[in-house]
């Protein structure tokens, strides 16, 4: 089984603070994940504010400098890598971001956006080629080359520029596609369509994706599976359908709950508890994150973190009530 | 005040009108033509009622939010109609007269709660201001215990009192936001947005509290947002506003039952639902601009249904008895 | 550089440079100062610096239309010359310090670490400075101080405090995510700082640089005024050196002392006039509509 990308254990800590009194915050810890040669699946990477899949995302991308643990592309922690590995390595795991217009410098217009990666990665052989190239990505992502190349991302529509970083996409036909809350900045009624764009890049191109969100109903439209983070740690990893029908830990119990449904019958029953959560991130806890807002809770989790452990077939939990 | 005969089957829902907005129109002036942001909307909140209202970034919902308390600052302004409350009309007010009705009969809370609140007063100062500003007569003249019980009613501890905005985080803003247009318990609030930055479990637990107003205080809600289904998990009826004009008004099991209007439909289909695993329907084209939308009806380029005279005639909005009201020529 | 051709081509089709008044005026001015002093230099037919050139101390007439020094000069053709010169030696030391500023700053907040706490350190170090003090110092201790000697110490002073803003400004639009897409397209760094965080900062640099400039041509004045500097050529301070050494102002000659003043003070003002209409420029919401 050759992993194409992996987080092996990764932990990120941040410094907060100046000299004197400095505070650490454990963003990520011990996170490990992988994507297979042949894996070509939709992932969900989900989780609330603080969660730490930002971080995650960032150290996949090669951003961020894991404090512990490695990230491997084929095998090679990629910050000890050689150049010609690093450009292999860029080609091959590429990204959408939430705000297309914060992607997108404003002196360049669409089309040298679309000719750097062709020039540095070669993937065309004349001016021509390009051209053509850059032709066909937009008309499969629903644009024309005269209604975008020509223009700065100020000129174009939230989506259009979107729909735009997917055509870059598309034209670079990475193994791996991160798409970082893809469509939290686009109207309701026209997220669908890009949805339908991720979905159309990953079977056309044997890609896998990992898509990262706060937001499951969209994810779960083309999602397979499904991570679940909460202040830095897995709580719960499985099939989405499964978990979504029976989850098992708490915080991804009371988290499935309370998604809105856009259907009056499937109303919430009863009520939740609000907590002062923000606290619980600076608190140096023992044991289970989730314990101090958990209902479910044992004596056992407040003195001992759960590992995440197999629980079925393709599934796994971090919770004492399952070990 | 007058009384409309409600056949609902929801016998939450009270039935006297508390808020009437008759022909509202909020423009925007530029350079050139202005931009018709809220055009000629008219509707009725109740008593005891959460009323949604539903639309898309620019379709005007937050303009008409704050119009209907006079808030809007230039180049916006309000070009016309009437919104009565109480038997007054709030548009031909003094600014005198507005300020004794604002907060204490109608609360608001704006999208964005960190510019709402002072950052250089303290949580308890803001509270007391607001009160005392109103000469509002706390309950045992315990100003400290009234406020801490707000606090915990949105389930932040009374520490908060001695804290800055600065400190707290954005759920916890978006909280005291909602806690301080409790305070004085006016009859309706008025959020807009309450609860778009906030995570999954805090964003139900402040619907929740919002609804238990109206179930134990009697006082209405409009909420104004774009989450189509968070607005399913908590309204009773529902509005939907599309470039400025208000297109559809129904409650909300008939809404999702049987949708009148084709945008009403359209935005409905455009929602995933973690009920269905497959990727919903978008609506084809654009929004439109503004200041030179679409002749006849608004939505008519992007209508499926669309005919002739759609695209000659702006619809008017047509009673279709039991609370039902749509803006459309399919019902002419 | 067909990069920055296309970029600049493509920053012009704004139309916002063309259309900006105060750009233009501004430019205009100092354009004009120059070529006419260029031309009034090489017109004239007296020497603006030979003793005894011409009768000492005529007043204004048609054949000397500022009349002559007490050293027997036509302080017309001085006025022209010494333009010429503050201005080359204010530009000369302001593109030095420009460009110090600028690589400093770039390769510093970028690449970051170690190597940018050194830069910070030692631009924080020259800021605090007192400048002037080390200026009239070094002068007096040189001595015969020469046109490119005086440049590089004017510079030497000029680009520390733009190189912290510089920096401050590249650390900020380099956390934008534009420059992640650029990361992710397989840009390096430099490639980075040059096509993607210096187009974004043109309107920026440009204003800096009038200020660097201005301050370069102010410090060279101050200088030559007190009686520091090249001695053997002509400028604007000098001018106004040998004027005061001749009590011009009190004696009431001024059209010796008070051409040299005007012409600075225009170079000054319209320097500003230009990063004022850079600023509009860069800035849309200052333009006016």
């Amino acid at each position: 089984m050759n992993d194409l990308l992996e987080a092996k254990n990764i932990t990120k800590v941040f410094s907060l603070g100046g000299l004197v009194r400095k505070k650490y915050v454990t963003a990520v810890e011990n996170f490990s994940f992988g994507i297979t040669e042949d894996t070509q699946m939709v992932t969900t990477l989900a989780g609330e504010s603080g969660s730490g899949k930002t971080t995650i995302t960032n150290m996949l991308l090669g951003f961020l400098k894991p404090t512990k643990g490695e990230i491997l592309y084929r095998g090679q922690n990629i910050w000890k890598m050689k150049r010609r590995d690093w450009r292999n390595y860029r080609r091959d795991v590429q990204a959408v971001f939430q705000d297309p217009y914060e992607t997108l410098n404003p002196v360049h217009k669409i089309d040298y956006v679309l000719m750097e990666p062709i020039k540095k990665f070669k993937l065309a052989d004349s001016k021509a080629d390009a051209t053509k190239m850059m032709s066909e990505v937009l008309y499969s992502v629903g644009l024309s080359s005269e209604e975008v190349l020509d223009k700065y991302p100020h000129q174009l529509s939230g989506g259009q520029r979107q729909r735009a970083m997917l055509a870059r996409v598309f034209l670079i036909r990475p193994r791996i596609l991160l798409a970082d809350e893809p469509v939290s900045m686009i109207d309701v009624s026209l997220r669908a369509d890009i949805l339908e764009i991720i979905q159309k890049l990953q079977k056309e191109n044997d890609m896998s994706c990992l898509y990262i969100t706060h937001d499951l109903s969209n994810a779960y439209c083309i999602s397979d599976e499904i991570i679940i983070l909460y202040l830095g740690s897995v709580m719960e990893q499985g099939d989405f359908e499964t978990i979504v029908k029976d989850p098992m830990h708490p915080y991804v119990k009371t988290l499935i709950s309370s998604i809105s449904i856009p259907n009056p019958r499937a109303r919430w029953k009863g009520k939740v508890r609000l907590q002062d959560i923000e606290i619980a991130r600076l608190e140096t806890i023992t044991g289970c994150k989730f314990c101090n807002r958990c209902s479910e809770s044992i004596p056992i989790c407040k003195q001992k973190e759960p590992p995440l452990t197999e629980v079925g077939k393709n599934r796994r939990v971090a919770c004492h009530l399952y070990l | 005040m007058k009384l409309v005969t409600q056949d609902l089957g929801n016998a939450e829902v009270g039935s006297d009108v508390l808020l009437e907005v008759k022909n509202l129109k909020v423009y925007y002036r530029t350079s050139t033509t202005p931009v018709r942001a809220v055009d000629d909307v008219s509707f009725e909140l109740k008593q005891k009622e959460v009323l949604g209202l539903a639309g898309e970034s620019g379709c005007g919902k937050s303009t008409l939010a704050m119009g209907l308390l006079k808030l809007v600052e230039a180049p916006a302004y309000i070009a016309g109609g009437k919104v009565i409350f109480r038997g007054k009309d709030l548009m031909s007010m003094s600014d005198e007269q507005l300020r004794k009705i604002r907060w204490r009969h109608i609360a608001f809370s704006p999208q964005s709660s960190m510019n709402a609140l002072n950052p250089v007063t303290r949580i308890y100062d803001q509270f007391t201001d607001a009160m005392s500003a109103h000469r509002y007569k706390v309950p045992e003249r315990k100003p400290r215990k009234y406020v801490s019980g707000l606090l915990k009613a949105i389930a932040l501890s009374p520490r908060i009192h001695r804290e800055y905005a600065s400190e707290l985080s954005g759920g916890m803003r978006q909280r005291v936001i909602i806690s301080m247009g409790m305070s004085l318990n006016p009859e309706l609030i008025i959020a807009d947005e309450p609860t778009s930055s906030l995570d999954v479990v805090v964003q139900r637990g402040v619907l929740e509290l919002l609804t238990g107003l109206r179930d134990e205080r009697r006082t209405s809600i409009l909420l104004v947002s774009h989450d189509i289904a968070t607005l399913f998990e908590v309204v009773d009826r529902l509005a939907i506003i599309y470039a400025g004009k208000l297109m559809e008004i129904q409650s909300v099991f008939d809404i999702y039952d049987e949708p009148l209007h084709p945008y009403t439909k359209g935005l409905i289909d455009s929602v995933p639902s973690l009920e269905k695993k497959e990727i919903p329907r978008s609506i084809p084209g654009l929004p439109p601009d503004l200041k030179n939308p679409p002749t006849g009806c608004r939505f008519h380029p992007r209508c499926a249904k669309a005919m002739e005279i759609c695209r000659q005639k702006e619809p008017e909005s047509k009673d279709l008895g039991h609370e039902k009201c749509v803006a459309c020529h399919l019902y002419s | 550089m067909k990069t920055y051709s296309r970029i600049f081509v493509s920053i012009r089709k704004l139309g916002a440079i063309r259309s900006n008044r105060k750009f233009l005026i501004g430019l205009c001015i100092i354009v004009g100062i120059f070529v006419i002093s260029g031309i009034g230099s090489a017109i004239s037919p007296y020497h603006p610096r030979r003793i005894g050139d011409v009768a000492p101390n005529l007043p204004p007439s048609s054949e000397h239309i500022l009349g002559t020094d007490p050293m027997g000069r036509d302080i017309l053709t001085q006025l022209f010359a010494g333009t010429l010169l503050s201005m080359q030696i204010g530009f000369t030391a302001g593109i030095i310090a420009f460009a110090v500023a600028l690589l400093l700053a770039m390769l510093g907040a970028y690449y970051g670490g170690y190597g940018d706490s050194i830069i910070n350190v030692f631009t924080e170090v020259f800021i605090t400075i007192p400048s002037l003090a080390i200026l009239i110092l070094i002068a007096a201790v040189v001595g015969r101080v020469d046109v490119p000697l005086m440049s590089v110490i004017l510079a030497a002073f000029g680009w520390s405090f733009a190189c912290k803003v510089f920096r401050a400004q590249v650390l900020s639009l380099k956390e934008r995510g534009f420059v992640r897409l650029a990361k992710l397209s397989g840009a390096s760094g430099i490639e980075i700082i040059a096509k993607e965080l210096v187009p974004n900062m043109l309107t920026f640099l440009g204003t800096w640089f009038a200020f660097i400039v201005s301050g370069a041509m102010m410090a060279e004045a101050g200088l030559e005024l007190i009686g520091l500097g090249p001695q053997n050529t002509v400028s604007l301070g000098i001018i106004l050196n040998w004027s005061m050494h001749f009590n011009a102002f009190t004696r009431g000659l001024i059209n010796w002392w008070l051409p040299p003043c005007i012409v600075l003070i225009t170079l000054f003002v319209s320097l500003f006039v230009i990063s004022m209409g850079l600023d509009e420029i860069g800035n849309p919401r200052l333009r006016k509509r």
